[in-house]
């Protein structure tokens, strides 16, 4: 009697528990998805926030501002001469990271449209400009040059067979095409072939390479080749002229040809 | 009519009376002969019209012009005797000889270069060839070592040439003094 007094007691409590369990749950879900919600409007809000930056000309002022800062330069130049660098290159080298990178940009379409971006964008062309024009690049430039850990970099690098692999896979890519197409076609390209083609030493180089006595050599060398060519293949078919004639001329004098006709080994003219 | 420049004792040449040999044909040394003709002419040309034109602005009588054509005619002799005797006791190859790839041998040795009373004989017989209508020439067609009159009379062969017989610019036969 008291079982089954206890068994009426909890399938009772399970039935009033019930709407009460599922009201819980429904609100669980609600909160749920009004969070994400709510998280997916502000990020949402948050690039567009920062694509009206970026679209303002005050972000171009601030990066011009910060590249021609001495903070910057300063910041530059402790980092090269520390051993950031050096640190850095080994840690490139040793977890492949050039390789990674390159692969992961080379599968998709990401390179394609940041180089769009750089190449199309108003404001890409200013700041490469500034930026190459300041004297805190060049001192960086010069700086990064003369270091030796850069050299011990680029000769690993180019003793890496992975980077042969990625050049290779790059220069071969539709992708590479693409963007080697849109490079030869950006502004920027044209201006600097402008520039190149307005300096004096552009020209002056010219003159010494056209001037230097192993290009005339090569030009003399291609025109003794042509003329020898030329030479070679007279030589060739007047050697057949000769037979021809003298069988013609033995013919009429009714003589039988010459030993040789059949042939004695002619040397051969030389045709290079 | 020849051409490389090699020392005699590097030219091998043919054993006399050798009919194996590839002697050298109408056709090519008619080209080979025809190319010195325009060298010799040709300088022969220039020098002649520079000399006129200097004279010319002399204003010499009419005397000296008949001696300078005199003088020139002996020259142009002289041009054309030293141009085939040189090369042919020299290299044993004219320009043009070279150039067709064929070169002027000592019957009697197989050799080159010819000596000068060869040279000099050879000439004659050119002249002669061409005196009697080039037929001298044309006995090349039927010589069974295709040997013209000229051939016969200074006792010499014109052979073909090989890549090896000559040397390109650059190359020189193994051996040669520099």
């Amino acid at each position: 009697m008291i079982r089954v007094t206890i068994r009426t007691s909890l399938y009772a409590g399970r039935l009033v528990l019930r709407p009460v369990a599922a009201v819980v749950g429904v609100g669980v879900r609600i909160e749920r998805e009004m969070l994400i919600a709510v998280g997916d409007a502000m990020g949402r809000n948050a690039l567009s926030a920062l694509d009206a930056v970026l679209a303002t000309h005050y972000a171009e002022d601030a990066v011009d501002r910060v590249l021609a800062a001495p903070l910057a330069e300063r910041a530059l130049d402790r980092a090269l001469s520390g051993p950031l660098i050096e640190a850095l290159a080994r840690d490139i080298v040793r977890y492949a990271v050039v390789e990674r990178v390159a692969e992961a940009v080379l599968s998709g379409d990401t390179l394609d449209r940041l180089m769009l971006l750089a190449f199309q964008g108003p404001g890409a062309e200013r700041i490469v400009v500034a930026a190459l024009e300041s004297p805190a690049a060049e001192r960086a430039i010069a700086a990064a040059l003369e270091s030796p850990a850069l050299e011990g970099l680029v000769a690993q690098a180019l003793d890496d067979p992975g980077l042969e692999r990625i050049v290779a896979r790059a220069v071969g890519s539709p992708g590479g095409e693409r963007i080697l197409a849109r490079v030869v076609d950006s502004r920027l390209t044209d201006a600097a072939v402008t520039r190149l083609l307005e300096s004096e030493d552009l020209w002056h180089m010219v003159d010494e390479i056209a001037g230097s006595p192993a290009v005339t050599e090569a030009i003399t060398q291609q025109s003794l080749g042509f003329a020898d060519q030329m030479a070679g293949e007279v030589r060739e078919r007047s050697r057949k002229v000769d037979a021809r004639l003298e069988r013609v001329a033995r013919h009429l004098l009714r003589r039988r040809d010459r030993g040789d006709e059949a042939g004695p080994t002619l040397p051969e003219p030389d045709t290079t | 009519m020849t051409t490389t420049a090699a020392p005699t004792t590097e030219l091998a040449g043919p054993v006399p009376g050798d009919q194996s040999l590839p002697y050298g044909g109408f056709a090519t040394r008619t080209i080979a002969l025809a190319i010195d003709a325009v060298v010799v002419d040709g300088v022969a040309l220039l020098v002649s019209v520079s000399v006129g034109l200097a004279l010319n602005l002399l204003h010499v009588g009419k005397t000296a012009t008949v001696v300078a054509a005199a003088v020139g005619g002996v020259a142009f002799v002289l041009w054309l005797l030293g141009y085939f005797v040189t090369f042919w006791t020299t290299t044993g190859q004219t320009p043009g000889c070279r150039v067709m790839g064929v070169r002027v041998l000592d019957d009697r040795t197989g050799r080159a270069p010819l000596r000068m009373r060869q040279a000099l004989v050879r000439i004659v017989g050119c002249i002669v060839s061409t005196l009697m209508l080039c037929a001298g020439f044309l006995l090349i067609l039927v010589d069974d070592r295709r040997r013209g009159l000229h051939d016969r009379m200074a006792r010499t062969v014109v052979v073909y040439t090989s890549k090896e017989d000559d040397p390109g610019p650059g190359r020189r036969p193994a051996g040669r003094p520099s």
